[in-house]
């Protein structure tokens, strides 16, 4: 498992409980803890990449479980 | 705010509504602007989300900023998420898009329904020619039963409608 799967796995299994305090925020993820919390995804990821190298922390907007979506592609994508 | 208009007109039928469109690593207005490169991108209603291919990920060295669960019409699996500007040939820049990296048939950029529904999305095919047309931001509703209403009400009614729903 690379580093950012061990981060999203961290998001996942602590989802519900990060939403009871920041649901609607875009939480940053890295070295499976939280490090911060934003009103918008662009300010996430404009303090993120100032401490931490870019591609090593998850920018997440924070959501119960409940709310998860599966990204859909009818047509042209594909894996 | 100003609404950014963007018409594509074909000189007859097409299947797949296609423009160009521009990205580059986010950033925002009056920050210095990194290479933006642009690319060819169709129009997919049934895209929930924009996509980008790896090779838009490679031009521009995006990094990844999370990965989300993904399902096209025959596999799923997980798929990584940038965080890219958009510009579309209407002068419009989105920032901060979040967008799917994912293999795509034909372009490399498909707009998905994130980028559609900021506005207001027609196609039409008037004497068998396709038309499609796009604003940012969404500034009336189009109608084709009511439409349908008004052009059946008699002449001296219609002149006493509302402007705007003539």
């Amino acid at each position: 498992m690379t580093t950012l799967q061990q981060d999203n796995q961290y998001y996942i299994d602590n989802q519900d409980k990060l939403a009871k305090e920041y649901a609607g925020k875009y939480i940053v993820i890295k070295d499976k803890s939280l490090q911060g919390v934003y009103d918008t995804e662009i300010d996430a990821y404009q303090e993120a990449k100032e401490k931490f190298e870019l591609g090593t922390f998850l920018i997440k907007p924070c959501v119960p479980k409940s709310q998860n979506e599966t990204q859909v592609f009818h047509t042209r994508a594909f894996f | 705010m100003t609404v950014s208009p963007l018409t594509i007109k074909h000189g007859g039928l097409t299947n797949v509504i296609k423009s160009e469109a521009a990205i580059s690593i986010p950033f925002l207005e009056g920050d210095p602007a990194p290479e933006i490169k642009k690319y060819t991108a169709v129009w997919d209603t049934g895209a929930m989300s924009t996509v980008i291919t790896q090779k838009i990920v490679d031009d521009l060295k995006l990094k990844q900023i999370d990965m989300v669960p993904a399902s096209s019409a025959t596999t799923s699996g997980t798929a990584p998420v940038y965080l890219v500007n958009l510009m579309l040939p209407s002068n419009v820049t989105i920032t901060g898009v979040r967008v799917i990296q994912m293999n795509v048939q034909g372009s490399d950029i498909l707009i998905g329904m994130d980028i559609i529904t900021l506005g207001d999305f027609s196609i039409t095919n008037h004497e068998g020619k396709t038309c499609m047309s796009f604003r940012i931001p969404s500034s009336h509703e189009i109608d084709y039963v009511k439409d349908a209403q008004i052009a059946a009400l008699p002449r001296h009614m219609r002149r006493h409608l509302p402007k705007g729903s003539k």
